[in-house]
């Protein structure tokens, strides 16, 4: 029975990549249509020199909202989650708790490497940001490159657990402001649309 | 020829996703999925010109500055997909000690 | 302020409330802590009824509007247009989501972030309703999708934490194959809004064929996964079965039927629209049949209520497809489609009281095995919720999903079987119907009374039992006034969405509910049916069919199965359009 199943699932995995293939396969010349109205249009239209950004944040900053709103809920979902496994933590059965302890072999290495590259990587990703409006992708990179600086420095200088108990609390309220801030200015730009 | 690899980076991604059980493994598997689609999108749309999508003196011939936009949007999409499924995984092992998929339905549904 | 103004405000609202939510979290002053939050939820769940209710006036006298977002011309921009289908989706989802949001004040959960995620769902199934654009439909969709995982993990159990994965990695897989239909379409035509891409299409349509019936496949395949049609609807049952119980109402009630109306917008602008209609028509007739096979077989009565979900959204996808196949500017296609909508609109409301009253009972009892649970009146008593109003929402449930006469359901669901009149597809509903009628007598059971073992006479009355008994119970009765005003008032609700539905095609003329449906024949069949339903639920009760179907229901599922089932339903689909290529 099991082996039908893996007979079947393959064949349709094949069937369906398959087709995928020929989907992602065929070539039809790239359509130059919407390309050339951005050429011509962006700069009278937003002012912006960077195409990439005028239509992330100026044209289809709509589907920005969504996708900001998408990252807002994930970030929220994902603390919620982790808050109720810590209380699982103190549920778990004793012979699983000696291995959930935070105890680590950790070496210095880490240590010393990354608080000497965390606040370098965190000017690159600054600098990134700054000059994001004339780099292609605009300041989006940047953003993720200063994320990662400081996801690598809390590998290190979060040690215990009450400390990142107290760090949870603090990104709660940083999540309330960032998605207040967010619909501040959609606001603003509302009222824009709606009075200007 | 580039779409051909584009096409084998996404088959990994689904395999991944489909046969091995992992939980893990199939959240990198959807990751790398994703990636092919990005590059996909993102490839094919600068065919048809020749320099970054930004408008100053001496640029002309831009790539298609559509997919890029888009696919801004289809990165951050991703991650944030990744990230509530590697919380749910976390929870998941934090129970019951495994990230085998199908041993973790035989132990919740006993 | 302008119409359009005043109309995206319905978006606008909701989200506004989400915000204030998170506001009053931080809010150190009790007194104005709570105002914020009241302020909050008005704003977000009552307010939008305002503008609501004028761009549905505006669309009903035949009145549509499209633009773009942020006023960018045509091509550059978002393209959006209220009309007849946004507003009856946008109807839909607030008239359910008030009942389960004033339930799910009676059960323990992180109130603020719940409500902040309830409330942007709200928000961007609005959104979701009014779009027109290829890549803005995917977002979302997204949206929605990110919204149910989340609130499924609610429950706070490990078996939601696993259902909720399965969820989210199917439907993750699948929007990538979205994105992927939507990379040949746009490389094809050079747009993303949908009326364009439509116009475009068909011009360019002969050298491309088998291309874009594969991303037509694709694009389908992945909208059809949020709708649970057959064969992708293996992740419902433990998704619906798993969340909280007005979760489970509101995934029930809106977030599997929305999908499928907007996937109208998409389907229409293919050249081979008609094929695809036929093709869901059969697979819709087939998920009624197998979601009521399933659900007879199980155990676990929420799970019982998700298969029942499978089943009743078979239903509407039966009636919508042959909407479709029939063509949305025929007469007979605009009463498939309004009989259609009508079923989802009163499946919802019938659903989410099955699920908030059957929670109810599983709430206070220690177990969710349909055979175990009984004297759950008296146990309910002891807990301090008024048990009358929780059989009694039941039994509208019962009766309504049952279709029996003068409930919500009656209506729906006879105005599908008598417009389908005879054939496969009338013979499998009505197989399912049977089904149904047995399936709840089934469920009934656990109100029933048995003497053989004694109750213990402990009475543990306090006062957030007496606060929670009212949120359940006007949740409880609202959805059942709803249930039987919408049974007796069918005609009005009839003549209402067929004039939002007909606005679709700038026609603006009216149409009664046939008087078929109250007729001798359509009452006979209820009576057969109920009949040979109590028939088959004797019938069950022998050891050997009760073996089989369990042994169908509880077979075991394994997470690979669903993405088989995805591919088989993507092949099959592709298949059927090819088929229908060399015939014609």
């Amino acid at each position: 029975m099991r082996i039908i199943k893996k007979i079947i699932g393959f064949i349709t995995f094949t069937l369906a990549s398959l087709f995928i293939g020929i989907l992602m396969l065929t070539r039809i010349p790239w359509p130059t249509e919407l390309r050339d109205i951005y050429e011509t249009n962006t700069i009278q239209e937003t002012g912006a020199p960077n195409i990439v950004s005028a239509i992330y944040l100026g044209y289809r900053a709509y589907d920005t909202l969504g996708e900001t709103i998408v990252l807002f809920i994930a970030a929220m979902g994902t603390l919620y989650l982790l808050r109720h496994a810590q209380k699982s933590l103190f549920i778990a059965t004793d012979s699983t708790k000696e291995t959930l302890t935070y105890k680590t072999r950790r070496t210095s290495i880490i240590k010393v490497i990354v608080s000497k590259l965390g606040p370098a990587i965190i000017i690159f990703g600054m600098y990134i940001m700054a000059f994001g409006y004339r780099s292609p992708g605009g300041g989006f990179q940047g953003g993720s490159v200063l994320a990662s600086g400081i996801v690598i420095l809390s590998f290190v200088f979060i040690e215990n657990k009450s400390k990142y108990m107290a760090i949870t609390q603090m990104l709660k309220k940083i999540e309330v402001m960032v998605f207040i801030l967010l619909l501040v200015s959609f606001f603003l730009a509302c009222l824009q649309a709606l009075f200007f | 020829m580039n779409e051909l690899l584009i096409y084998l980076i996404f088959l990994t991604g689904l395999f991944a996703v489909v046969f091995i059980k992992n939980i893990i493994k199939k959240i990198f598997g959807l990751g790398i999925m994703n990636s092919a689609v990005v590059l996909l999108f993102i490839v094919r749309g600068a065919e048809i010109g020749e320099s970054a999508p930004i408008l100053e003196n001496t640029v002309y011939n831009v790539v298609d500055p559509i997919p890029q936009a888009l696919m801004l949007t289809a990165i951050v999409i991703s991650v944030c997909i990744t990230a509530l499924a590697l919380g749910l995984a976390y929870n998941l092992y934090l129970t019951y000690r495994t990230f085998d998929i199908d041993e973790l339905r035989d132990k919740i549904e006993s | 302020m302008s119409l359009e103004n005043i109309s995206f405000l319905i978006i606008v609202l909701p989200l506004f409330g989400a915000a204030l939510v998170l506001i009053s979290r931080v809010i150190k002053i009790k007194i104005i802590r709570k105002l914020v939050y009241y302020l909050a939820v008005f704003s977000a769940l009552v307010l939008p009824i305002i503008p609501i209710y004028i761009t549905a006036l505006s669309v009903y006298s035949g009145n549509t509007f499209t633009g773009t977002i942020g006023g960018w011309s045509f091509l550059r921009g978002i393209t959006y247009s209220f009309d007849g289908l946004a507003i009856i989706i946008i109807i839909l989802g607030y008239l359910l989501s008030i009942p389960a949001w004033i339930y799910s004040r009676a059960i323990k959960l992180e109130y603020d972030i719940f409500d902040t995620i309830y409330f942007i769902q709200l928000a961007f199934l609005s959104a979701f309703a009014i779009t027109t654009d290829i890549f803005n439909l995917f977002v979302c969709l997204e949206v929605l999708g990110i919204t149910s995982y989340v609130l499924v993990v609610f429950a706070d159990k490990p078996h939601a934490w696993l259902a909720s994965l399965s969820y989210l990695l199917i439907s993750a897989t699948a929007m990538l194959l979205y994105l992927i239909g939507m990379y040949f379409l746009y490389n094809l035509t050079g747009t993303l809004a949908l009326s364009e891409i439509a116009s475009r299409i068909t011009s360019i349509h002969g050298n491309y064929q088998i291309s874009i019936m594969i991303s037509a496949t694709a694009i389908i395949a992945a909208i059809a996964l949020r709708v649970a049609v057959v064969p992708v609807y293996g992740w419902l049952p433990d998704a619906h079965a798993m969340a909280p119980h007005p979760v489970s109402a509101v995934l029930s009630g809106i977030l599997i039927k929305t999908p499928l109306f907007i996937l109208l917008r998409f389907v229409i602008i293919l050249p081979f629209s008609e094929f695809i209609g036929n093709a869901f028509a059969y697979a819709g007739a087939i998920t009624a049949c197998i979601g009521v096979i399933l659900a007879l077989g199980q155990h676990d009565a929420k799970r019982l209520l998700a298969y029942h979900s499978v089943s009743q959204i078979g239903y509407v996808v039966c009636a919508w497809g042959l909407a479709l196949s029939a063509g949305l500017q025929t007469l007979s296609g605009k009463l498939f489609f309004t009989a259609s909508f009508l079923h989802a609109l009163f499946h919802g409301m019938f659903k989410g009281l099955l699920f908030l009253a059957v929670g109810t009972v599983l709430d206070v009892s220690d177990s969710r095995d349909v055979f175990k649970i009984r004297n759950s009146l008296v146990i309910l008593k002891q807990k301090g919720i008024s048990p009358y109003i929780v059989l009694l929402a039941f039994l509208a449930g019962a009766f309504s999903i049952t279709a029996f006469p003068p409930w919500n359901g009656y209506i729906s669901k006879n105005l599908i079987t008598n417009a389908i009149k005879s054939g496969p597809l009338y013979w499998l509903l009505f197989a399912s119907s049977i089904g149904t009628v047995a399936s709840f007598i089934k469920l009934s059971q656990i109100f029933w009374n048995t003497h053989d073992n004694e109750q213990s006479t402990i009475i543990d009355k306090n006062d957030t039992c007496s606060k929670q008994n009212i949120y359940i119970s006007i949740a409880l009765v609202s959805g059942t006034l709803f249930c039987l005003l919408s049974g007796i008032g069918g005609n009005w609700f009839y003549k209402t969405v067929y004039g939002f539905v007909n606005s679709l095609m700038h026609d603006v003329s009216y149409l009664a509910i046939p008087e078929s449906i109250y007729s001798r024949l359509t009452l006979l069949k209820t009576l057969i049916i109920v009949i040979s339903g109590c028939i088959l639920f004797v019938l069950l009760q022998c050891k050997p069919v009760k073996l089989l179907l369990e042994a169908i229901g509880m077979r075991k599922r394994s997470f690979s199965g669903l993405f088989f089932a995805f591919f088989i339903a993507f092949i099959v689909f592709f298949a059927y359009l090819w088929m229908n290529r060399i015939l014609v």
